[in-house]
């Protein structure tokens, strides 16, 4: 993960999909001063889309979501080859061995559960990006 | 000696024949009776067969033709053509069948005179002007005629049959009288051929074998003794009649006898009457249980079955009624776990002796059960078999299921703003931040705040619904006001909706509880703007009714699937697919809505689209053009025969009902939902996906529908299914109109009693109205004191609901003269004031034993219960929270 392809000097981009507008909110707000550039979908399609075409450098995923899943978007995300190594923090509300145990079978690197400590998001994003 | 010895026996040998011959005449006669009476009898039923036919025929003519006339299609004539086609075959038929008795057939010819008449004279007529001038059809059908005719034809069938009935009964009596004195002839015969005989056999000994061996003796002696033989014939008469008397004491001994097994027979009869009694006692008690029972043997085959367990296995398992144990097995392919259910098998198979407990659920059907087996011993202690209770719990896993569910939701619901108000805490405490950004900051805190305190509120209604402490603080309001302030709110909110709004010029005034009624609003409104998307439009409207007012809230948004309509109002519920999550919500709002709703004597529902949007509604009672109440009750029939419906529906308007008519599963289940009719005929042969069983089953799992009493009207044997899915009357078809009326009668006068409801604010009258309306009985208004008093002076009612403050004459003065007159003394009262009570005041109204309901802690249920107390019917117990003054 930290070999992630990123130009020296520009921006990484993240993707946070949530379909809470108030969480979208926070990770902005926690990222978004000059280091990163936050992107946002509110449910799985959006994202899928967005990460199409704007190539993220890392995806931050809520699991639960109308529509299509966290876990579904996961899945697809691996299958395809373009983003099969775009690393993913999956967001979670639960936290029980099952939603976890899933993760790793759809293969997420990270995973933090709701409430998290922002502080605790920008430190892990930024291991997880080596900036 | 010998000569007459001679004629003596073949005098008694023809008596004797002579005797058996005649007893056989006799049953040979009396049999040939018994035939013959026999064949008058099927005569009758061929009679009785014929009249029901030409009946049914002209019932058919009057029901087709009336219902071209009434609809205009043409399928209704198709039938009408048939059976005038079919009239004079059957006609011929009919008379040739009564060629006995010259008066029945008198009757047949007049009875055929008169269809002829009813089919020339005025259906064929009927018919002609229906197809050229319909009203002026529609004005024949409704002048009766028709009806005249086919009435003055059917009590001419009822005279034949009543005749024909009366002529087979007749014959059925003679034939038994002459069966019983056959059977009694032949008894007796044959014990008097078997004594006759029996005296003739002694009689021969005597006569014959007893003077040879004497004489032999006495030859014997001659060589011996030379002595002068004396004349045997004295001594022989005199042996006879001792004989004689013998015989004739045996015979006494074998009447005797014979009496005491007669009363050994008595005695057993009654110990089979007792034994029959007390199978019958078993056998319903069997039946009672809501658990399916068997007993089998140790083979495994059945030895007992209650009806719940037949039904079980043949109606959902699949296997024969009496399939053993191993047969029954093959269910195993079916369930989600075949691999426990087989282990269950081998154990039994293993040890005889072993009780067990296991569960099972029906992959294809999602049914779980819950099966207990135990060796059964018999009182010596030897083992018989094994008893098989099975329990569905399907209900049960589906809210164990259901509550786990809830508790990952709470768990997310609870999350997700908690995550705001804590992120952003975070960010203010470690970020030097402008005060803009600052402000925004805290701004998203408080609103996250907010949102979990709103879910907290949800969680503790809901727990003081399931506590029975849920009650409304009555006042009046203005609703068209409540509905703008409410959607203005949510129009600063929901900047990405388009919010429309319409209500009437007139205000619609009403009395309830205003922060639940708003709590309503709120959450319908909330619901459609999540459920649409960004830039779809919210629709409210407002419309009085007639004594209510009904808001609708439409929204374009995700609709609802079918299969889950049915559970809208279900707590806990959610629209839901595999993993994913639905938009925000507690699965509370819809449960609470409904509760609240229901509380203030309201109504409320929805129309979905899956895809194109709902339309969630609901209605109050309002003083809106409010007249009497009209109490006429409303009956579903839920029927596909389109003759049976209207013939139905014809017989239940004429007891004055309301009808509304299904004709399929799906079409009734909506209709009972959006608007739940006081009773539902329901028939179990339907087309479509939705059979009478699963529409009774989901009727009966419907809190909005739940204490609706259906009545099944079916072909099929299935009365104890009925009983046993909740079905409170079973009408075997074919009944007849009468039978019906009868079973509907029955289902609504079940709490048919009279209340008077005196208030002089009209919305509060409404409330109370529709509130007690729901227990069914006859409710009046009065508007004061006056008016009540002269309401009940023409006819007392069996509860008097009243408010104590009111113009003209007040609670109090009206109970003082009420107290004046002995028929008035002992009318029960509840009393719903708005005002603290003095001592003095309270200790009056004790005395007069007058129970007490505030406004401002009202609550329908405990209101219903209280008139069901006053009423003498509420067994259960009361609500919590009833206080009586």
């Amino acid at each position: 993960m930290g070999d992630s392809p990123i130009t020296p000097g520009a921006r990484p981009t993240v993707l946070v999909c949530d379909d809470e507008p108030v969480l979208r909110m926070l990770v902005r707000a926690t990222l978004d001063h000059g280091d990163y550039t936050v992107v946002e979908a509110c449910d799985g399609d959006e994202a899928l889309e967005l990460t199409r075409a704007e190539h993220p450098d890392l995806i931050l995923l809520d699991m639960m979501m109308p529509g299509r899943s966290g876990s579904d978007v996961l899945r697809e995300l691996r299958a395809d080859p373009a983003t099969a190594e775009t690393p993913v923090i999956m967001l979670t509300a639960r936290a029980q061995a099952t939603d976890r145990e899933a993760m790793n079978l759809a293969g997420a690197n990270h995973y933090l559960t709701k409430p998290f400590s922002p502080v605790g998001l920008a430190a892990l994003v930024e291991e997880v990006l080596g900036t | 000696m010998s000569d007459t010895l001679g004629r003596r026996l073949i005098s008694a040998s023809a008596l004797l024949t002579m005797l058996v011959v005649l007893i056989f005449a006799g049953m040979v006669y009396a049999i040939g009776d018994l035939r013959n009476a026999g064949r008058q009898e099927r005569h009758s039923e061929e009679v009785i067969a014929a009249s029901s036919a030409m009946q049914t025929l002209v019932l058919n003519l009057e029901t087709s033709s009336r219902g071209y006339v009434i609809t205009r299609k043409q399928p209704f004539l198709g039938p009408w053509t048939r059976n005038v086609d079919a009239f004079p075959g059957q006609a011929a038929n009919f008379v040739a069948r009564l060629n006995g008795e010259p008066q029945q057939q008198q009757l047949a010819r007049s009875i055929v005179a008169g269809v002829r008449s009813y089919i020339d004279d005025y259906s064929k007529g009927l018919v002609a002007t229906a197809r050229s001038e319909p009203s002026a059809a529609a004005a024949i059908v409704s002048a009766g005629e028709g009806k005249r005719r086919v009435d003055a034809l059917r009590a001419k069938f009822g005279t034949l049959v009543a005749a024909e009935t009366d002529l087979a009964a007749h014959e059925r009596a003679n034939a038994e009288a002459a069966g019983r004195w056959a059977t009694r002839a032949g008894i007796a015969g044959i014990i008097g051929s078997a004594l006759l005989i029996l005296v003739f056999a002694v009689y021969l000994a005597r006569a014959i074998v007893r003077p040879l061996r004497r004489m032999a003796v006495e030859a014997g002696t001659l060589t011996t003794y030379d002595v002068s033989v004396h004349e045997p014939e004295a001594g022989r008469n005199a042996s006879l009649k001792r004989q004689n008397t013998a015989l004739e004491l045996q015979s006494d001994g074998l009447k005797a006898h014979q009496v005491t097994m007669e009363a050994h027979q008595v005695t057993m009869e009654a110990h089979q009457v007792t034994l029959e009694r007390l199978v019958d006692i078993n056998r319903a008690l069997l039946d009672a249980s809501v658990d399916g029972i068997r007993l089998v043997d140790l083979e495994g085959r059945t030895l007992l079955a209650n009806s719940v367990i037949e039904h079980l296995t043949t109606a959902i398992f699949g296997v024969p009624k009496y399939a053993t144990l191993q047969e029954g097995s093959a269910i195993a392919d079916r369930l989600t776990d075949p691999a426990s259910y087989l282990a269950t098998m081998e154990t039994i198979a293993a040890d005889p002796d072993c009780a067990t407990r296991d569960d099972f659920e029906l992959a294809d059907v999602r049914r779980a059960f819950e099966r207990h087996t135990g060796p059964v011993h018999d009182s010596a202690g030897e083992l018989i078999g094994r008893i098989i209770v099975i329990r569905e719990i399907t209900a049960e896993r589906d809210a164990a299921r259901l509550k786990s569910e809830l508790v990952a939701t709470v768990s997310h619901e609870l999350r997700t703003p908690l995550t705001g108000v804590l992120g952003f805490a975070e960010l203010l405490m470690h970020h030097d931040l402008d005060d803009d950004t600052g402000r925004r900051y805290l701004q998203t805190i408080h609103s996250e705040a907010q949102r979990l305190t709103a879910l907290v509120d949800d969680f503790l209604d809901v727990q003081k619904i399931e506590a029975g402490r849920f009650t409304l603080a009555l006042e009046s309001f203005e609703l068209a006001a409540l509905l703008e302030h409410e959607v203005e709110i949510f129009a600063a909110q929901a900047t990405k909706h388009r919010l429309e709004f319409e209500t009437p010029d007139e205000p619609l005034a009403m009395v309830g509880d205003r922060n639940r009624i708003g709590q309503v609003i709120a959450n319908l409104l909330s619901n459609a703007i999540k459920y649409s998307p960004a830039g779809g439009a919210v629709t409210i409207t407002a419309i009085p009714r007639e004594g209510f007012a009904r808001v609708m809230v439409s929204d374009s948004g995700l609709g609802i699937p079918k299969d889950q309509q049915a559970q809208v109002f279900t707590r806990f519920f959610r629209v839901d697919s595999s993993d994913t999550r639905e938009i925000g919500g507690t699965g509370l709002g819809l449960a609470l809505c409904h509760e609240i709703v229901t509380a203030h004597g309201g109504r409320i529902g929805f129309e979905s689209t899956e895809g194109v949007g709902s339309t969630f509604w609901f209605e109050l009672p309002s003083a809106w053009r409010a007249s009497a109440a009209d109490n006429r009750a409303r009956v579903l029939v839920i029927e596909d025969d389109p003759a049976l419906a209207t013939l139905l529906a014809e017989c239940l308007a004429l007891d004055g009902l309301e009808v509304e008519m299904a004709a399929a599963g799906e079409s009734g289940l909506e209709r009972a939902l959006a608007n739940p009719p006081a009773v539902v005929c329901l028939d179990i042969f339907l087309p479509g996906a939705l059979d009478g069983w699963q529409v009774l089953v989901q009727l009966k799992a419907n809190p909005l529908t739940a204490h609706v009493p259906v009545i099944v009207c079916t072909g099929e044997k299935g009365r104890s299914t009925a009983a046993t899915l909740g079905a409170t009357e079973f009408v075997a078809k074919p009944f007849t109109g009468d039978q019906l009326r009868e079973a509907v009668a029955r289902q609504l006068s079940a709490e048919r009693s009279s209340v008077l409801v005196v208030d002089d604010d009209l919305a509060l009258r409404r409330l109370v109205v529709e509130t007690l309306a729901r227990d069914g009985g006859e409710l009046r208004e009065a508007a004061d004191g006056l008016e009540a008093l002269a309401m009940i002076a023409v006819r007392p009612p069996d509860v008097l609901v009243m408010d104590l403050a009111m113009p003209k004459l007040d609670g109090f003065a009206m109970l003082d003269r009420l107290l004046e007159r002995a028929e008035t003394r002992q009318i029960p009262v509840v009393v719903l004031t708005g005002r603290d009570l003095t001592g003095a005041e309270r200790r009056l109204l004790r005395e007069r034993n007058a129970s007490v309901l505030e406004k401002r802690k009202y609550s329908g249920d405990q209101l219903r219960w209280l008139v069901r107390q006053a009423l003498g019917q509420a067994a259960e117990p009361a609500p919590v929270s009833t206080r009586a003054a």
